[in-house]
């Protein structure tokens, strides 16, 4: 046991040595991270605009109302839109931007151009004479447009622009029907308007919205996914260097000057693995410190014990493997360098794995344990999970262990 | 006496290169033994074998066949009983260039089994030893070559092994280093280490050996103490006379005619000169010149030529030792 933790704590120490290792194991790791992050979770979180282009009349003001009422509802701490209503500019929030919106040009091609270059979720239009039309009973178009290639918020828009017009066409329709039914005139339909309106509006179906762990500032932030998936993707890179190393120190004859310490080669080979996992862990514990900095909020504190440690072992796994087909420096770096960078992509370190087809993801189930060490940390750090609801995936990693151990164990020769 | 070293039938055979057909026969069954106490080297050019031998005995690689036995230990059997007799000095630089003299030392010390206060005197008496003390904090990658070399012995020596095995320690060193090498080869030596030598330079061997094995070609073709190994090659001394062109063919009638000259032979590269060989060389010569001084020839240059390890490896081979 001496011996091996001889091995494994000079191993380190050469390698904290260079400058270089250094820049690996943190620097880098830590620029590339708080960068996706950041990029990630403003476009994650973005409260969208949606313009609004209507003719004052009583009616459209109330449909502005409403679906501003929709808009300022929060879906993880974050607003779902802002209506911008462009006939009234001035009027409007700084996150409008309306700025660029002048008496001489046309609302409707401003609210058009902002769609096309995607400064807004949407655009609707209602008619000059919404009110009139709705209180005749006449059939009422609203324009809505949309952003291409975006089914999911265009379905979102359409979706709350036809629940406000549900609402007040419901109410107008109820009062007219009741004003007819009771020979009314114009104010007791004005009234009976306002009670439906009224009853309404205390929403007798109220959806109430909770998010796990994740809370205030935090919510939805990039971090969650930049920072473990960032992580494991150097962890691998640093396990992977081990080809590096055995290459290296066979090629200064340090190497073949450990065989000929009194001691059994496989103290040799232990120690260097202990060594590069250790190297590993601490660069993965110092991310996850960052990431802890910058908000991530890690969940059961057991579970991602067990997690990084797993994980953190299976790339070690995989360096020995990695080394054992290796047969020179060129060889170990490149391979070194490629397999990493194909499972991090492919497991979901650069992106979250769901927005992939389906094939992808499957495929990656196979290929990348970096697809079940980040699905293991999303339902930490998104869902409150536990060690139990994180079992299939550490049994996911201990296979991909088993199998670059012993595939490792199987080729590789020390000497 | 039992021998500190017993190298029976040893063979090596490497694996082939391209994976086809059979690969080298580096070691062809060399046997020999090592007393306690002798400075041994193995001489011979490069390829001959030495380091393989080397490595073998050091449990760096498995022999094919044979088994080398050290203070009743099989390194085949039982490799880390042998490596705890055993330091090494490999031919290359095994060392950490990224850290301190110091901390490579302690780093294989803690490995030969020492620790704690033991290891700490150690490692200053090695620095001492090596000349390094006052650079001991001092990255490895900063050093010259020679400084290098003797780190690399230091290494080898930390443990106070009964038997040192020293790779070509002075390839590539300055004339002063390769000097304060062969100097702590003796010092070692004279403290009751026995050493295993290996070298391609002949005076190294002639310098340091008690005995001296010759290998050429994974084969052990010439095995004892110098004077032995000439003696047995029936190599003798040579007389190289420069004479007047005029006198040449006379001279070498006259001096044949000699009894402690065994023959003379012309130059064939320069018709000035003869070439005499006697059993003898340094008392041939007074009757040489006597002869020559009564017929008025005088020699305008006189050189005698002993037979070395150098004459033997010719002798044997046919070849010369760097060729």
């Amino acid at each position: 046991m001496r011996n091996i933790l001889t091995v494994a704590f000079t191993q380190i120490q050469v390698q904290l040595a260079e400058r270089g290792t250094l820049i690996t194991l943190f620097v880098v790791p830590i620029i590339m991270m708080i960068a996706i992050g950041t990029f990630s979770g403003q476009a994650g979180i973005s409260t969208g605009r949606i313009d609004i282009i209507q003719g004052g009349d009583p009616l459209a003001q109330q449909f502005v109302l409403l679906l501003r009422q929709e808009g300022a509802k929060e879906v993880s701490g974050v607003r779902l839109f802002e209506v911008c209503d462009l006939s009234a500019p001035n009027l409007q929030s700084e996150v409008c931007a309306l700025d660029g919106l002048t008496e001489a040009e046309s609302a409707a091609a401003f609210a058009t151009a902002r769609v096309d270059e995607r400064q807004s979720l949407a655009a609707v239009v209602l008619p000059a004479t919404f009110s009139d039309d709705l209180q005749a009973g006449r059939k009422v178009e609203i324009g809505l447009k949309v952003q291409s290639g975006s089914p999911f918020a265009a379905q979102n828009v359409q979706r709350y622009v036809e629940a406000v017009n549900a609402r007040i066409s419901g109410a107008v329709i109820a009062a007219k029907a009741v004003t007819e039914l009771a020979n009314g005139d114009s104010a007791f339909y004005a009234g009976v308007y306002t009670a439906a309106e009224a009853a309404w509006a205390t929403d007798p179906v109220r959806v109430t919205e909770t998010t796990s762990t994740v809370t205030g500032g935090q919510s939805g932030s990039g971090f969650g996914q930049s920072v473990p998936g960032i992580g494991s993707m150097f962890v691998l890179i640093n396990a992977a260097a081990l080809a590096q190393i055995f290459v290296t120190e066979r090629q200064r004859y340090t190497l073949q000057r450990l065989i000929m310490m009194p001691m059994p080669r496989s103290h040799i080979l232990i120690g260097k693995l202990f060594g590069q996992f250790l190297l590993c862990l601490g660069s993965f514990v110092v991310m996850l410190g960052v990431g802890s900095l910058l908000g991530v909020q890690w969940g059961d504190p057991v579970a991602l014990v067990v997690l990084v440690i797993l994980f953190t072992l299976c790339a070690t796994a995989l360096g020995l493997a990695i080394a054992a087909v290796a047969r020179s420096a060129s060889q170990a770096a490149s391979i070194g360098f490629l397999i990493p960078m194909v499972m991090a992509p492919l497991g979901g370190a650069w992106w979250p794995l769901e927005i992939t087809p389906q094939a992808m993801q499957t495929v990656a189930r196979f290929l990348s344990p970096i697809t079940w060490s980040q699905e293991a940390f999303g339902t930490l750090i998104y869902y409150g999970g536990t060690l139990t609801d994180i079992l299939p995936n550490l049994a996911a990693l201990l296979i991909f262990t088993a199998v670059f151990f012993a595939f490792g164990a199987w080729r590789f020769r020390l000497d | 006496m039992t021998p500190l070293v017993e190298i029976h039938g040893l063979k090596k055979r490497y694996a082939p290169k391209n994976g086809a057909g059979e690969g080298n026969l580096a070691v062809k069954g060399i046997s020999l033994s090592i007393q306690k106490g002798e400075i041994f080297s193995l001489l011979g050019p490069n390829g001959a074998g030495k380091t393989t031998t080397i490595s073998i005995m050091s449990g760096l690689i498995a022999p094919t066949e044979g088994d080398v036995i050290i203070g009743g230990h099989s390194i085949t059997k039982n490799a880390v009983a042998v490596k705890k007799l055993i330091g090494v000095v490999p031919q290359e630089i095994a060392l950490y260039p990224e850290l301190s003299a110091r901390t490579n030392l302690e780093f294989f010390g803690r490995l030969q089994g020492l620790g704690g206060a033991a290891l700490a005197k150690r490692c200053d008496e090695v620095l001492e030893f090596i000349g390094l003390r006052d650079r001991q904090r001092e990255r490895i990658d900063t050093f010259s070559g020679g400084m290098k070399r003797r780190v690399n012995i230091g290494v080898g020596l930390l443990h106070k092994p009964t038997l040192v095995f020293m790779d070509e320690p002075t390839v590539g060193v300055d004339p002063q280093s390769r000097r304060s090498i062969l100097d702590a080869v003796k010092a070692l030596n004279q403290q009751g280490m026995t050493v295993l030598y290996t070298t391609h330079y002949m005076e190294e061997a002639e310098e340091l050996s008690d005995r001296v094995g010759i290998m050429d070609h994974g084969e052990l073709i010439a095995l004892g103490k110098q004077i032995e190994l000439i003696q047995q090659t029936g190599v003798k001394d040579a007389i190289i006379l420069k004479l007047p062109s005029e006198h040449i063919e006379a001279a070498q009638t006259l001096l044949r005619a000699l009894p402690v000259i065994s023959n003379v032979e012309v130059d064939s590269d320069h018709s000035d000169k003869l070439h005499l060989l006697s059993d003898r060389g340094r008392q041939a010569l007074p009757h040489v010149i006597r002869a020559l001084d009564e017929a008025n020839m005088i020699p305008t240059a006189i050189q005698i030529s002993e037979p070395n390890l150098e004459s033997v490896f010719l002798h044997l081979t046919g070849r010369a030792l760097r060729d």
